[in-house]
């Protein structure tokens, strides 16, 4: 599903590349990057998401070399292939749930897919949310909408950048539970960026989990 | 796409509606200048009607185009009939066409004339005949609508030119036809024979104090103006001087004067202009302001729309559509806004019994008004835009919002 050979990264002015050990991820496993701040842990997140060009070695994401991929062809295919929950969930204020749903396949240039999103809405239990701003969601049901939002276009992999960062210790086993939850019933890998101990403690138990520290 | 930037645009209500007003605003000044423009010209073109002189007493130019040829002013006096024969004597005149001014009904001017002067704006009769005898009357569409007056009907006119004048209770009009309506001049005029304008006021001035004789009336008979077509081009350099070089008479030429008229006209008309300029380059400030801040406000929203495979110029587009979605909701309210403005100067000109902008519909100049939007909302949005094509996503997406 993942690999890398010789991949590095050179910021403009930087001093040196960030350099990542070759690695290789098999189907069905995922990934728990560990890393303190400024380790390369966002770094390697964009280069899989195709938001950073590939300089130096390779890089293989779900059977694409992205270094082969033009800019344009590198959105497509992230659109496609890639769900993304972010750190601060970005749910647009301007939408309700169900249209922030219906982003990922207008950013396709799609038209919405209210089905799927039911779907998803019920599979998490937040059926009842569809018509809700979110202002109007607790921390626990904006999440569960950001990840509905990420399973929308039925993604081979999916990206979680710290999904515990201000969550209390009962919001980030939930949230955990809630990518294995959805990553199983999609079939989908997670890659998990994050430096807290709780995550770790809790994904470093499970024998379908890698850990890379960076 | 579109939806979704109509979502975004009314994310900040007041700053959009704020835009949209001072948009609107700008585009209904051009509106109504564009309309206006063409409509006054228009008319003017309509009421000139082939006519190439006027001819009248000595006196302004300007004056007595527009009481000849518009009825909006006072004449300059009037001139001896005997030079309607003498115009006609002249090989370079095709047709001269006398009108009498001076008396009024319900501040609708009475004309005596021949009913050359109704086939010179190719008019029709909508009821009736034309006048076969003094005292009697054809009335104009919005004369006869106005009046509530019907063939058969009698009335009675008003010394002056205005509405306020001291009637002639005892020279009874008859009412023989009605014209139907041409939306020219002739729609707000009273046309009767010459004649009964000499019986009118021959009448009135020998009752009044002074009780001045007219015993030789045949040969002192006057008209008030006289509307000249020539035969040919070359009367436009001879008449004119022929007419001037005559005692007491002056000639106005209707294009020269109307133009002059229009330039007079023009400098308000670029003040307007103007002001709708300044009123349009605010409104593009405000919206490439409005666009700037939508843009930082939601600069996640957009890295995410990047992060789940917009490509960057989709991102780009969707500002550029706020910005063409605000323009075209404005150029629709101004284009609205502008042709009430119109209309609301038409009924303020119909109550004063002016000049008739012509009949409301769309003028070709008008399709400058959405193309004036667009171009404004694309200018406002590019750099917003490009900002957004630019974005760092990144580094957003790990910033906190």
């Amino acid at each position: 599903m993942l690999a890398w050979q010789g991949l590095a990264h050179h910021y403009a002015g930087a001093d040196k590349p960030i350099r990542y050990a070759d690695f290789a991820l098999g189907a069905g496993r995922h990934l728990l990057l560990r890393g303190a701040s400024g380790s390369g842990k966002s770094t390697l997140l964009a280069l899989l998401a195709g938001l950073l060009r590939v300089q130096q070695g390779e890089l293989n994401v779900a059977g694409t070399d992205l270094a082969s991929l033009s800019p344009r062809a590198l959105d497509a295919w992230r659109g496609a292939t890639l769900g993304v929950v972010p750190q601060r969930l970005h749910l647009s204020e301007a939408l309700t749930v169900a249209e922030n749903l219906a982003l990922p396949a207008l950013a396709a240039g799609q038209g919405a897919d209210p089905g799927r999103a039911a779907e998803l809405l019920a599979a998490l239990d937040i059926a009842e949310l569809a018509g809700r701003r979110p202002h109007q969601l607790s921390v626990g049901q904006a999440q569960r909408v950001a990840l509905a939002r990420a399973l929308m276009r039925r993604p081979r992999l999916v990206l979680a950048d710290e999904p515990s960062a201000n969550l209390d210790d009962e919001h980030t086993l939930h949230m955990l539970a809630l990518l294995l939850d959805a990553a199983e019933r999609e079939g989908c890998t997670l890659v998990i960026a994050s430096h807290d101990a709780r995550v770790v403690e809790a994904l470093s138990a499970r024998d379908d989990v890698a850990e890379m520290v960076l | 796409m579109i939806r979704l930037a109509w979502k975004y645009l009314w994310a900040s209500p007041l700053t959009t509606a704020l835009n949209l007003l001072l948009l609107t605003l700008g585009l209904a000044a051009v509106t109504f200048v564009l309309r206006t423009s063409a409509q006054v010209e228009a008319g003017l073109k309509r009421d000139l009607a082939g006519i190439d002189l006027v001819v009248g007493a000595k006196g302004s130019p300007m004056q007595i185009m527009l009481a000849g040829v518009f009825h909006l002013d006072a004449p300059t006096g009037n001139i001896p009939l005997a030079t309607l024969d003498r115009l006609k004597q002249q090989p370079l005149v095709a047709q001269a066409v006398p009108l009498s001014l001076g008396d009024a009904f319900r501040g609708y001017r009475i004309v005596g004339t021949t009913p050359d002067y109704i086939e010179l704006y190719g008019a029709k009769l909508g009821q009736g005949a034309a006048w076969t005898k003094p005292m009697q009357a054809v009335l104009g569409a919005e004369v006869a609508r106005a009046s509530g007056l019907k063939v058969g009907e009698r009335f009675a006119g008003s010394h002056g030119l205005g509405a306020s004048g001291g009637a002639h209770g005892d020279h009874l009009f008859e009412v023989v036809g009605v014209l139907a309506e041409s939306g020219s001049v002739l729609d707000r005029l009273v046309l009767t024979d010459l004649a009964s304008v000499w019986e009118v006021h021959e009448e009135h001035h020998a009752g009044e104090a002074h009780g001045e004789a007219h015993e030789d009336a045949d040969e002192q008979r006057e008209t008030t103006l006289i509307l000249v077509r020539y035969r040919s081009p070359l009367a436009a350099a001879m008449l004119p001087r022929w007419v001037n070089a005559q005692d007491g008479l002056q000639s106005a030429a209707p294009a020269l004067e109307t133009a002059r008229l229009m330039r007079l006209v023009g400098a308000g008309t670029e003040v307007l202009r103007g002001f709708g300029i300044v009123l349009l380059a605010a409104a593009g400030l405000s919206v490439w302001v409005a666009l700037l801040h939508a843009v930082r406000a939601r600069q996640g929203d957009l890295a995410m729309l990047r992060m789940l495979g917009a490509p960057a110029s989709r991102v780009a587009a969707l500002i550029a559509l706020e910005a063409l979605l605000l323009a075209g909701l404005a150029a629709v309210l101004g284009l609205l806004a502008g042709h009430g403005l119109v209309a609301l100067l038409e009924r303020l000109l119909a109550e004063r019994q002016s000049l008739r902008l012509g009949p409301l519909g769309w003028s070709e100049a008008e399709w400058l008004v959405p193309l004036l939007a667009g171009a404004l909302a694309l200018l406002a949005a590019a750099w917003p835009a490009w900002r957004a094509y630019r974005l760092d996503v990144t580094t957003l997406l790990q910033a906190p919002r």
